[in-house]
């Protein structure tokens, strides 16, 4: 139980870290964005990829955690109909074993 | 002077990246051999990463062209590799008791957190399902994946996958301690042992391929080899093929898998600071996973009733990382009490976990393809 409860602190601690920095990038998102906005988007477009910068991305972070949801209630669906399908195979061999026995 | 050319091309710029891909590939070969940690793919790929990384290497042509083929090209090689894994597992503890499944679903949690926490430090949200999908505990579909959504990590990634599945008995049980305690390890669980129809052993692959197609198409491919194989292995007319696709097609599917992946171990797609942030990742990714298990069986303890409780150990078994995952549940619960025998448990939420990998990935590939 303590270390369920040292788990689920330690969760608890990251969550509010993550939650404070992702309010203040969603934020500054939304100001690059405006300023984006107001200049235009005649900037050159270059094909080369450039170097990944590691950065806080509140607004990706907010999108990924919608789709975590739906993934999981995807997962759930699918599981439960397949759970379903299988004791209903069951259902129908013990059915038919118990019709042999007699 | 020219024999010795491509010696001194080592000292020049970025020279130094190709010694540290030998080191790399060197340590590779280690784990394999000294450690055993799965030597079948982490050998082929050690090497290959010292092939890849000679200077002006004539055999990077060669694997290139191999992975355009085997997994740049409908990814053959992880599609076909998952015929032979579905001839291997048998579905048979899973279908005496199909509500571990729910296990094998919890289990997928650490994929999705894995994603918000990629796409959180900056990574392109295509990278980081790919990223994410390492949770998997599953090669082949982390190969599949990521090459679907052309990610740009893609060798770090299939690094991460395998040297993770490795590691499982290092990285769960750690986690499984922390998450559980002392009575609930102690939990015994009877295995009736209850006979499964033929049918419903045939049924099974054929009804889940339809089930998981319908709902989630970009992954029919992938469960549907996985689905074949099995059905090779149950329907016991094709005992030959069955036998063929688990040991000959499996183990040369492999041998060019291995070596294929190091074609994307060159040092400078490699030695990225990137590669470290993936390995973190996937590290976190499989530790959610272990907990999404444990705290599904944790919560379902709550409502059954006292002489029907489930050792949460179990739950940790759906992670995939087929069948090491169920082997070391079976090693905790009887260390902490030698006459608790889970392996059938854990070996039932183990093939659950593989299932639901691949719909996981399925529906990653869904959102983002």
């Amino acid at each position: 139980m303590k270390k369920l409860l040292i788990v689920l602190s330690l969760i608890l601690m990251l969550t509010l870290m993550f939650s404070v920095t992702v309010f203040a990038q969603a934020e500054n998102a939304q100001n690059s964005d405006q300023a984006y906005e107001a200049e235009g988007s005649d900037t050159e477009v270059n094909d080369e990829m450039p170097p990944m910068k590691i950065r806080i991305d509140g607004k990706a972070f907010v999108h990924s955690l919608g789709l975590m949801g739906k993934g999981m209630v995807g997962i759930f669906v699918v599981t439960l109909v397949i759970v379903g399908v299988v004791a209903i195979l069951n259902w129908h061999g013990k059915t038919l074993e118990d019709r042999k026995n007699k | 002077m020219d024999l010795f050319e491509n010696v001194m091309l080592l000292f020049q710029d970025g020279g130094w990246k190709m010694l540290v891909m030998w080191i790399i590939g060197g340590i590779l070969i280690f784990l394999a051999i000294k450690k055993e940690m799965e030597p079948t793919l982490l050998l082929p790929m050690g090497f290959g990463a010292i092939l890849v990384n000679l200077p002006e290497s004539g055999a990077k042509e060669v694997i290139d062209h191999l992975f355009e083929i085997g997994i740049d090209s409908h990814e053959l090689f992880p599609l076909i590799l998952f015929i032979g894994i579905g001839a291997m597992i048998d579905f048979e503890p899973l279908l005496t008791n199909p509500k571990l499944m729910i296990f094998g679903a919890a289990a997928q949690f650490g994929i999705f957190f894995t994603l918000s926490m990629a796409s959180l430090f900056g990574f392109e949200l295509k990278d980081a399902a790919s990223i994410a999908i390492i949770g998997a505990a599953d090669g082949p579909t982390s190969i599949f994946v990521a090459n679907t959504l052309g990610s740009n990590y893609t060798a770090a990634i299939m690094v991460a996958a395998y040297s993770y599945m490795a590691l499982v008995p290092l990285v769960q049980p750690p986690i499984i301690k922390l998450c559980t305690t002392k009575k609930e390890r102690l939990i015994k669980m009877q295995y009736t042992g209850k006979k499964v129809s033929k049918l419903t052993k045939i049924l099974f692959p054929i009804i889940v391929t339809v089930i998981v197609g319908l709902v989630a198409p970009d992954a029919v491919a992938l469960i549907g080899f996985l689905m074949f194989g099995n059905l090779i292995r149950e329907c016991g007319v094709l005992n030959s093929l069955s036998e063929t696709a688990q040991k000959v097609l499996a183990n040369l599917i492999t041998i060019f898998l291995g070596i294929t992946i190091a074609s994307r171990m060159t040092a400078n797609e490699f030695l990225r600071f990137e590669t470290l942030l993936i390995m973190g990742l996937g590290l976190i990714a499989f530790i959610v996973d272990t907990f999404g298990g444990i705290m599904i069986a944790k919560l379902m303890n709550i409502f059954l009733p006292k002489n029907k409780k489930i050792n949460p150990m179990i739950g940790a078994a759906g992670i995939s990382a087929f069948p090491m995952s169920a082997r070391v549940v079976h090693k905790l619960g009887l260390e902490e009490d030698n006459s608790n025998f889970l392996l059938m448990h854990s070996i039932g939420v183990n093939v659950s976990g593989q299932i639901a990998s691949v719909i996981a990935g399925g529906l990653i590939l869904s959102f983002f393809a």
